[in-house]
């Protein structure tokens, strides 16, 4: 009987969502966030100490990208060099 | 590495998403994937059609051959094809990959409109065959896990579930094309006419169809996430001490990086797919061997299920990124395995109760009355409101949010290679 088959592998499947994180709303690991107009990117900033959503160590805030950051603005830039 | 300064988040770091961009973004990933899926879909359907052009019942190496060839398209060929592609997206950009994709399949299915039969080519006819088989499945592991990368990248955060949940909307809605489109044709000429040439139509359809979505795919600009990541990695190589970190890294690394999130993502795929599978390929085989339905309307009965469920998907997009990723997998899961046996067991005991005189229900009759299968059908229609609540709540909820954990388990500039 195929129902078993789809309760077996939804069953394992309900195992791995308690093991996974939520991602809903958040930006993508190791991407800046992503938002819909320029007051939510403002707002965004004002609140980045207290937003819950936002996940500091997962942004690019990495040598390279300041590298080209500053590169691409024209100005010299944070880099830290590595 | 020496230790980061603590960093603020400023305006400029946040990527405001550009509302035409993402539009055609989604526009040209939707259009290929309901393309590529249509492929599919037509492939599956028409096999049993094809099946005397191309492998005579008495050549049995010919039908090994072929059966090998469809496992190994799908079960090597496919994840082969998302891992080199994923690599691939990585260093050359999201877009030409996916308008790679595109052209493969396209290209593929078109072929198998145009191949000789054995009657002509003898087993050569069924290598062939296998090979636009395996192009198939190489392309579409590549397809499937760029679609989903790249709407990701394009969407804004708080909307991304909903923006992904359209390309499996697509994905259905092609498979469901497809479907229609054989089964049409079917009604229509007739097995004769079919198996002469008519199996040939829907293959060459792909042809034009797929000029049209590469043509709006070679529209589409690559994702902002992708250009920063690229743009980072280019100045990082001209600096010499600190380029080798930012490399890609092969899919040995990328499976050791994230082997935690993959395999998490692949048993929630897997468990998503078993149950969409179920619906797309395992209830028109089920209809017709244990119900008695013959295939054109075991399909038929399987493609209005299809179109409701997807039309459902976008809606439970929007529904995890209100509530979270989490709590609509939950519901997922769970309604499968409270629902998965009274679906099945109230689709097993439909032809039960009596029906009018003239509709045939036993089993036996069934089979001898084949030619009457379009009036035993309106009679029996309550066999499709059977199927319906099964099928909706259930896959429609799975299929969705299968999607938003591919998302979750992408790391930065380098996808999960599988599909």
């Amino acid at each position: 009987m195929p129902a078993f088959y789809l309760m077996a592998t939804s069953a394992v499947a309900a195992v791995a969502i308690y093991f996974l994180p939520e991602s809903a709303r958040r930006h993508l690991p190791g991407s800046m966030p992503s938002v819909d107009s320029d007051e939510a990117a403002r707002e965004l900033v004002a609140t980045q100490d207290e937003n819950p959503l936002l996940d500091m160590d997962s942004l690019p805030f990495d040598s390279s990208y300041e590298a080209a950051r500053a590169s691409h603005s024209g100005k010299p830039g944070t880099t830290t060099g590595g | 590495m020496q230790p980061q300064k603590i960093r603020r988040l400023r305006i400029a770091d946040i990527n405001v998403v550009d509302h035409p961009t993402l539009k055609k973004a989604l526009g040209g990933t939707i259009v290929g994937n309901t393309m590529e899926w249509y492929d599919v879909g037509v492939f599956g359907y028409l096999i049993t059609t094809m099946g005397p052009v191309f492998l005579p019942e008495a050549d049995r190496a010919v039908q090994n051959l072929f059966l090998l060839g469809t496992f190994g398209a799908t079960f090597i060929a496919r994840p082969l094809g998302g891992i080199f592609f994923g690599w691939l997206g990585d260093k050359i950009g999201r877009q030409k990959v996916l308008a790679m994709t595109l052209m493969m399949m396209a290209a593929a299915t078109f072929v198998v409109g145009l191949l000789p039969g054995y009657a002509v080519l003898g087993i050569w006819a069924a290598v062939l065959l296998v090979v636009t088989k395996l192009v198939q499945g190489f392309s579409t592991g590549g397809e499937y896990s760029g679609a989903t990368t790249f709407v990701c990248e394009h969407s804004p955060d708080n909307r991304r579930g909903f923006f992904v949940s359209f390309l499996d909307m697509g994905s259905y809605l092609g498979f469901a094309l497809g479907a229609a489109l054989v089964s049409a044709l079917q009604l229509i000429l007739g097995q004769p006419q079919m198996e002469a040439w008519g199996w040939r139509i829907p293959f060459l359809i792909a042809g034009p169809l797929g000029i049209v979505a590469i043509y709006f795919r070679m529209k589409i600009e690559e994702s902002p996430a992708f250009k920063a990541t690229q743009e980072a990695e280019a100045v990082a190589a001209s600096h010499h001490e600190t380029g080798d970190d930012l490399r890609p890294v092969g899919p040995v690394g990328i499976f050791k990086d994230h082997w935690r999130r993959i395999v998490l993502a692949m048993i929630l795929v897997a468990a998503g797919n078993t149950v969409g599978y179920a619906l797309t390929s395992y209830m028109p085989t089920y209809l017709t061997t244990n119900k008695g339905y013959d295939e054109i309307h075991g399909t038929l009965l399987t493609v209005p299920v299809l179109v409701a469920m997807s039309l459902c998907i976008p809606l439970t997009g929007r529904l995890s990124d209100r509530i979270g990723r989490r709590p609509v997998l939950w519901i997922g899961a769970v309604s499968t395995v409270v629902l998965a046996l009274p679906a099945f067991l109230l689709i097993w005991w439909a032809p039960f109760p009596p029906r009018s005189p003239a509709c045939p229900w036993s089993h036996f009759r069934w089979r001898s009355l084949l030619p009457f299968s379009r009036r035993r059908c309106r009679h029996c229609s309550p066999q499709r409101t059977d199927t319906l609540p099964w099928a909706s709540p259930t896959t429609s909820r799975w299929r969705s949010s299968a999607a938003p954990p591919r998302s979750l388990s992408r790391p930065s500039s380098r996808r999960p290679a599988m599909t």
